[in-house]
């Protein structure tokens, strides 16, 4: 067991003070790494009751490690949305702006979620930690920036902009969810899991070249 | 494994396949597109939802073996139906009040497409009323495409808006009606000429997904 709640503390505090000392556009991306932050503390609570209730109420028809692979990736990309929603409902943001706030509010997420990871597991094995890194780490980055720079696309296009950000939100899942799927398994298998965010990643970079 | 089980996982391998294709052939075409691509961008999303959806189906067969319940690969599904369904918006914000005025005179008709959705998914959910969530799911942006995509079609086939896309708004509607029909015979997949049905359907769903992007060629040499 570890402490999250000591953790975040520990990690919002500066980020905090920062978000008050700072202006522009720097304030704006520390503030919704914040949120990610925050999204990622309280995806673990609602996580930790979905688990409960689809595998401990007598009638179960999930495994433990299926409701991770079925569950998770629908809370989890849900709370990472929330804030770029509010962010898109509340200001007028220009389209680089909400692609960068999607990456700000992925980065906090991964951010938060590899600190809890560390505690957890342990920080002596450097390659535990690189592929922790580049693995979960790139794919919550790259699933906050599919809502991101999907939402920037149909920006300003009114009626549009919920359906597609429903689907992109479903979109996300789906990829979290092969992520996940790939990650638990064994052998080869986990091992094309962890190569799938940096392999998107590159997709993405070759693209926006 | 029998051999009909591996007819059936054939479909979902090659309907991936024809899918990532797809995705690959409209990303492309947007890219080269200037007003325009945002048609061609939400095509790139409906075939990437739909490769992800039998991605999952296949790897958690593969990896997992798990029994089919609602999943990652459903909720794909229905992102791909709402981006199909942005793409029939992009379009109808696109007319003119002319357009918008002769286009009244289908909305009455249109509602036939989503009657006969109304009826199937009526079907299923007095056979599975414990799914009901899940059948609401999948029939609730299904409706709503279908109406949207008689709506165009009838629009288009009388020369009015979008005149050229009437074979894509034709494939919407085919790719829709094949999806309703292999979720029917799905339903009763034990009994043998169900069983065949599901197949079948399942090899018609894969063509008719491919057909929405081939449907669009004219359109997209332009």
């Amino acid at each position: 067991m570890i402490y999250t709640e000591n953790i975040f503390v520990c990690l919002a505090a500066p980020l905090l003070i920062a978000v008050f000392l700072l202006k522009g556009e720097t304030r704006r991306f520390i503030g919704f790494f914040l949120l990610g932050m925050t999204a990622c503390i309280l995806s673990g609570y609602i996580n930790s009751f979905i688990a409960i209730a689809v595998t401990d109420n007598g009638r179960a028809t999930l495994t433990v490690a299926q409701a991770l692979v079925r569950m998770t990736p629908i809370c989890e990309e849900v709370m990472k949305a929330l804030p770029v929603f509010f962010f898109l409902a509340m200001a007028s943001p220009k389209r680089e702006d909400l692609v960068a706030v999607a990456f700000a509010v992925g980065l906090g997420f991964a951010t938060f979620e590899s600190c809890c990871y560390i505690t957890q597991y342990g920080a002596e094995d450097f390659f535990f930690a690189l592929i922790r890194g580049f693995s979960a780490g790139v794919m919550h980055t790259i699933c906050a920036a599919i809502l991101g720079y999907g939402l920037a696309l149909v920006y300003g296009r009114g009626r549009l902009v919920a359906p597609v950000a429903f689907a992109l939100l479903c979109a996300s899942c789906t990829f979290h969810s092969i992520y996940n799927l790939l990650s638990a398994a064994q052998g080869a298998w986990r091992a094309a899991g962890y190569l799938l965010p940096v392999i998107t990643a590159a997709a993405i970079l070759l693209w926006q070249r | 494994m029998n051999t009909l089980n591996a007819i059936d996982w054939s479909s979902y391998i090659v309907e991936a396949a024809l899918a990532a294709l797809c995705a690959a052939l409209c990303f492309r075409r947007a890219g080269k597109r200037g007003d325009d691509s945002l048609f061609f961008y939400l095509l790139t999303g409906f075939y990437a939802c739909v490769f992800m959806s039998d991605a999952f189906f296949l790897l958690t067969w593969l990896v997992e073996d798990y029994p089919f319940v609602f999943s990652a690969g459903d909720i794909s599904w229905i992102g791909g139906i709402f981006f199909l369904i942005t793409a029939a918006m992009s379009l109808t914000d696109e007319w003119t009040p002319e357009q918008r005025q002769a286009a009244r005179k289908y909305r009455l008709p249109a509602l036939a497409a989503p009657a006969v959705c109304v009826a199937f998914n009526i079907v299923y959910i007095c056979i599975y009323p414990e799914i009901l969530v899940n059948y609401l799911l999948y029939a609730i942006p299904t409706v709503i495409l279908s109406y949207l995509a008689l709506l165009l079609y009838l629009t288009a086939r009388k020369g009015g808006a979008h005149a050229k896309l009437q074979s894509y708004h034709l494939a919407v509607l085919i790719w829709i009606a094949v999806q309703l029909f292999y979720d029917l015979f799905t339903t009763y997949r034990e009994y043998y000429p169900f069983a065949v049905g599901t197949v079948v359907c399942g090899w018609l769903l894969t063509f008719a997904t491919a057909g929405v992007y081939f449907a669009l060629r004219k359109e997209a040499a332009r």
